[in-house]
């Protein structure tokens, strides 16, 4: 048993008689050259194509070498002509010669300096040009006879030509298989002889039909045409049964059917149709015109061919035409008997006139027209490939112009790391048919290599470890039980200590509330809360006043208690029309609590002296709609009754048809919203504000700005505007235990404040200790 | 009897509530919640009796045909506002949010500016004229004193919340010192704010307590 071939690609073992490897689909077989992609600036490849020139058929070969003698005579003769054209005198080239009296009469003129930087450029160019000789200027036959199809080939570089032998039947031995063929197989051949070429010594600017042979290697051989023998003539019909044998004298036909060629004299008298044995009768027979003088009687070029068409006729006409015709045409009528086909224009119509250029003159139009930087490219580095295979059709031999059309190695950078194999399958259709490892495997294709383990460990260091640690441990830390820190003792003591203050207070409180007293002297006067006063004092009597309710209940004994005053002023001294609102929710309710507690005296009904237009939602937007459109916004009161055809609300369109607008809230942003939408639609109606203490800091610069017109600011607003009216109250009431108290609290706090510095410092002095 | 009865209940919602001095116990936490619960009632009940029946319902059964067009939009977009309920129905409520959040933002952002911004400004230039002190009566001298006072109180603070910095050659970052004085200076304007602010809330709170505690001396007629 054989043993088992490992993949490269996946290292896997598979069985001797797979070509790919089952695991991957890869190639089995190794690869020999590894560097089949083209990298970014590598010059292809030259491949050998001269080597195909044994292998031809007789009449081509034939055919190429006169093709190549007429070449080789042309371009002598041009060489001559630009050498005594040279001689005579050194023109420029036709596009330039208009310049050179223009530069002669220039010479003289300064020259600038980019200019002569130019000229530098250009004599280095022209010494270049030296190195690399142009392609009409290359002497063919100066060039070793070994090497002429090589050249004839693009100039690629071959092995060395092996002889082709004939067996007895005249066939090549490359067809037959011979002796000589399958020796010359198993020979090895010789390292290849490599030396910089230039581009136009490759052949890579001219088409080079030649090459087309190149990348067909591997198409199996045209099987040799049998020869003529005793055993096959028993298959033959009865007409080709007649042929005569192959040693009958028979002149140049006679030679033709030695090389296995039929005598089309003979198939005439034989079972031909009519048509065909007029045909006959039309022409001439082979025996009284000789072959050569027939044939070329009957190829009269027309006038117009290319010249390089007619200097292969010419050549032609040296030698006899029956090997290169083949000998079916033999028989054919000479060509003034046949009709001759109409002219085929050899340019478009567009292009009357035009001609296509030979290959003579392609060339010479490269050579001599290109620019200099063009026609000198550098030669590529001299790359020593490995030993070409023996056999002239090895496979996976590419021309050089299919090996440019290669993807390079930038467009697929993976070609490199999973290369085609030479040996690999062959292409099964396409214009790449037949042809293997011209395709690089890319690795979408197939699993080109196996995915990379990488560890789901996290890679830390032991000092991340330890603060992931200290962390995960903090974190735990936080949902365990912690036992306190004091003691029993300590945590009584607070305890003690709250209760402590509790009591005193309430105690304080209650006492003072019992008892009665007003020992406490009142406040002074603020400043707003006399702007208050005197705003109240102004508002005409009888007049329209809306009231906002904007507090919660338990903050409403306080602004209760300062608005009670203000109110009762306002009431007393103008009988006012009041419209109750408020943008809390539970404001219509304390409008009510309010009225009927605190103006209990004034004896004010709703919906005669007062009216309750409760709850009034948008927040900000719900204020600036009740500036802009009271009897739109708020058209119903608490009852369903509608607003404005009640007392309270007749002539109020608009909230500046108010006499004044009195906020009485706990919140410095309620106030703050009344004054930024209301404010500016009052028309210079005054605002005033009754506030808690915890309100009224934060509403001073209203005050100060004169966006409000006054503030009665807590227990100690209510207590002044009671104390300037003259006329005690709820805030009076309340303002002796509100003062004692407010001072034992004071007094409790400045001294918890000592308390707390003295163990701090004692404390701190034990630690320094 | 009405009034006999709503100062028991109260007084003895009072007392819960002070139940709070020996820690969280049942009864305070009975009282809160029915805080919360008669509040979060009362509260639909006046959104109900006074928004929605005579904004909507009554509008809706009596108003004209044009009125009752116009009416759609508003129930429409309270319907969908019901929709937050199921959080798969809740992007039906977007409209709706995203018209009470623009009309909210604009009207606030334009009172801000035309109601407190602009009048501010004037009002702070306006400390130091001189002239119109004089005129209302002021004392010059004190009128500019108060002035700097204020200027000086609201540059000082916002420098101290400004802080930017830049280190220094031996690696400290440090304000620059003029930066820093400033700095403090107004961190002791800020003090006194919230002391002020602190001493309103206490006046609150203890303004709170003697009424509740007078409430009950008036319910036993003491």
């Amino acid at each position: 048993m054989m043993a088992e071939i490992q993949c490269r690609n996946c290292g896997k073992f598979n069985p001797p008689e797979l070509i790919k490897c089952q695991f991957c689909q890869l190639p089995l077989s190794a690869m020999d050259d590894e560097d089949e992609t083209i990298r970014p600036g590598q010059v292809p490849t030259k491949k050998v194509t001269a080597e195909l020139e044994p292998i031809l058929p007789q009449w081509l070969r034939e055919a190429r070498e006169k093709s190549r003698k007429a070449a080789e005579e042309e371009a002598a003769r041009q060489a001559a002509e630009a050498e005594q054209a040279a001689a005579n005198r050194e023109a420029p080239p036709d596009l330039l010669a208009g310049l050179e009296a223009q530069s002669h009469r220039d010479e003289e003129d300064e020259v600038p300096d980019w200019l002569a930087g130019m000229q530098k450029t250009s004599h280095k160019a022209d010494e270049r040009v030296e190195t690399y000789p142009r392609r009409q200027e290359i002497r063919w036959e100066e060039e070793p006879s070994e090497t002429e199809p090589e050249e004839e080939m693009g100039g690629l570089v071959s092995g060395p030509q092996t002889e082709v032998t004939f067996d007895e039947s005249g066939l090549p031995s490359w067809i037959t298989g011979g002796p000589a063929e399958r020796e010359e197989k198993e020979t090895p051949a010789p390292a290849r002889d490599e030396r910089p070429v230039s581009p136009f010594d490759t052949g890579s600017f001219r088409p080079n039909t030649g090459e087309l042979a190149d990348f067909l290697p591997e198409e199996p051989a045209p099987p040799p045409a049998p020869a003529p023998t005793a055993a096959s003539e028993g298959n033959l019909p009865d007409w080709l049964s007649n042929l005569p044998p192959a040693d009958q004298p028979g002149g140049k036909t006679q030679a033709l059917v030695d090389t296995g060629s039929l005598d089309m004299g003979s198939l005439l008298s034989g079972e031909l149709p009519d048509w065909m044995t007029n045909l006959d009768t039309a022409s001439t027979p082979s025996e009284a015109a000789p072959g050569v003088a027939g044939k070329s009687d009957a190829f009269d070029l027309p006038a117009d061919l290319p010249d390089w068409m007619k200097a292969t006729s010419s050549a032609d006409e040296s030698k006899p035409a029956q090997e290169e015709r083949g000998a079916f045409l033999s028989p054919m009528p000479p060509s003034e008997e046949i009709p001759q086909p109409p002219p085929v224009p050899s340019s478009p119509a567009f292009f009357p006139g035009m001609e296509p250029l030979g290959e003579e003159e392609v060339g010479e139009l490269f050579a001599a027209e290109l620019p200099d930087w063009l026609s000198n490219v550098a030669p590529a580095e001299p790359k020593h490939e490995p030993q070409a295979a023996a056999s002239p059709l090895a496979p996976g031999e590419l021309p050089s112009w299919v090996q440019a059309m290669r993807p390079v190695e930038t467009v697929m950078p993976q070609a490199q790391a999973a290369p085609a194999t030479p040996s690999g399958p062959a292409e099964q259709q396409g214009p790449l048919a037949g042809l293997s490892g011209v395709l690089p495997i890319l690795p979408g294709l197939g699993p080109a290599k196996r995915p990379s383990a990488y560890s789901n460990m996290l890679q830390a260091s032991e000092d991340q470890q330890s603060n992931a640690a200290l962390l995960e441990k903090l974190l735990a830390s936080e949902i365990e039980p912690k036992p306190l820190a004091a003691s029993s003792s300590v945590v009584f003591s607070q305890r003690a200590l709250r209760w402590t203050i509790t009591i005193i207070l309430l105690l304080l409180v209650t006492i003072i509330s019992l008892s009665g007293s007003q020992v406490t002297p009142p406040p002074n006067l603020p400043g707003e809360t006399f702007a208050a006063i005197t705003t109240i004092n102004a508002i005409p009597n009888d007049s329209p006043i809306l009231i906002v309710f904007d507090y919660e209940a338990s903050l409403s004994g306080e602004v209760e208690a300062a608005a009670a005053s203000l109110i009762d002023n306002l009431i007393l001294l103008h009988h006012p029309r009041l419209t109750l609102l408020s943008t809390s929710l539970n404001g219509p309710a304390l409008a009510e609590h309010f009225m009927k507690t605190t103006q209990s005296q004034h004896a004010y009904l709703p919906g005669t002296n007062y009216v309750n237009l409760g709850y009034l939602p948008g927040g900000a937007a719900g204020v600036l709609g009740f500036a802009e459109a009271p009897r739109v916004v708020m058209p119903h009161t608490l009852n369903g009754t509608s607003v404005w055809s009640l007392p309270p609300g007749q002539g109020i369109n608009t909230i500046a048809d108010y006499a004044a607008v009195i906020v009485l809230t706990d919140q410095a942003e309620s106030a703050r919203v009344w004054i930024e939408q209301a404010g500016p639609l009052i028309n210079g109606k005054p605002m005033l504000l009754v506030t808690s203490a915890q309100a009224g800091p934060m509403l001073q610069p209203y005050i100060l700005s004169g966006q409000a017109a006054g503030l009665v600011s807590g227990l100690a607003g209510g207590a002044s505007v009671e104390q300037a009216a003259v006329r005690p109250g709820l805030s009076r009431g309340y303002w002796d235990a509100f003062g004692l108290t407010l001072l034992i609290v004071v007094l409790m706090i400045f001294i918890g404040s000592a308390w707390n510095l003295v163990v701090g410092i004692q404390a701190r002095m034990r630690g320094e200790a | 009897m009405s009034q006999v009865v709503s100062a028991f209940i109260g007084f003895t919602l009072t007392v819960m509530v002070l139940s709070y001095l020996i820690g969280d116990n049942p009864l305070f936490r009975v009282a809160v919640s029915i805080f919360v619960g008669a509040a979060a009632g009362y509260a639909a009940s006046v959104i109900a009796h006074q928004v929605i029946w005579p904004n909507l319902v009554i509008p809706l059964a009596t108003a004209t045909l044009t009125e009752r067009a116009l009416l759609i939009i508003p129930l429409l977009l309270g319907l969908l506002l019901l929709t937050r309920i199921s959080p798969q129905l809740a992007r039906l409520s977007s409209p709706a949010m995203g018209y009470l959040t623009g009309v909210a933002a604009a009207v606030a952002v334009g009172g801000a500016v035309i109601g407190t911004l602009v009048p501010q400004i004037a009002a702070a230039a306006a400390s130091f004229d001189l002239t119109d002190a004089a005129a209302r009566g002021l004392s010059p001298l004190g009128q500019f004193t108060a002035g700097v006072v204020m200027l000086t109180a609201t540059i000082t603070t916002l420098i101290y919340f400004n802080f930017g910095a830049r280190r220094a050659a031996d690696g400290t970052v440090r304000r620059n010192g003029l930066l820093e004085l400033a700095a403090r200076v107004g961190q002791i304007f800020i003090a006194i704010t919230f002391g002020v602010l602190f001493a309103g809330v206490y006046a609150a709170a203890l303004t709170a307590l003697i009424e509740r505690v007078s409430a009950i001396l008036n319910l036993f007629g003491l």
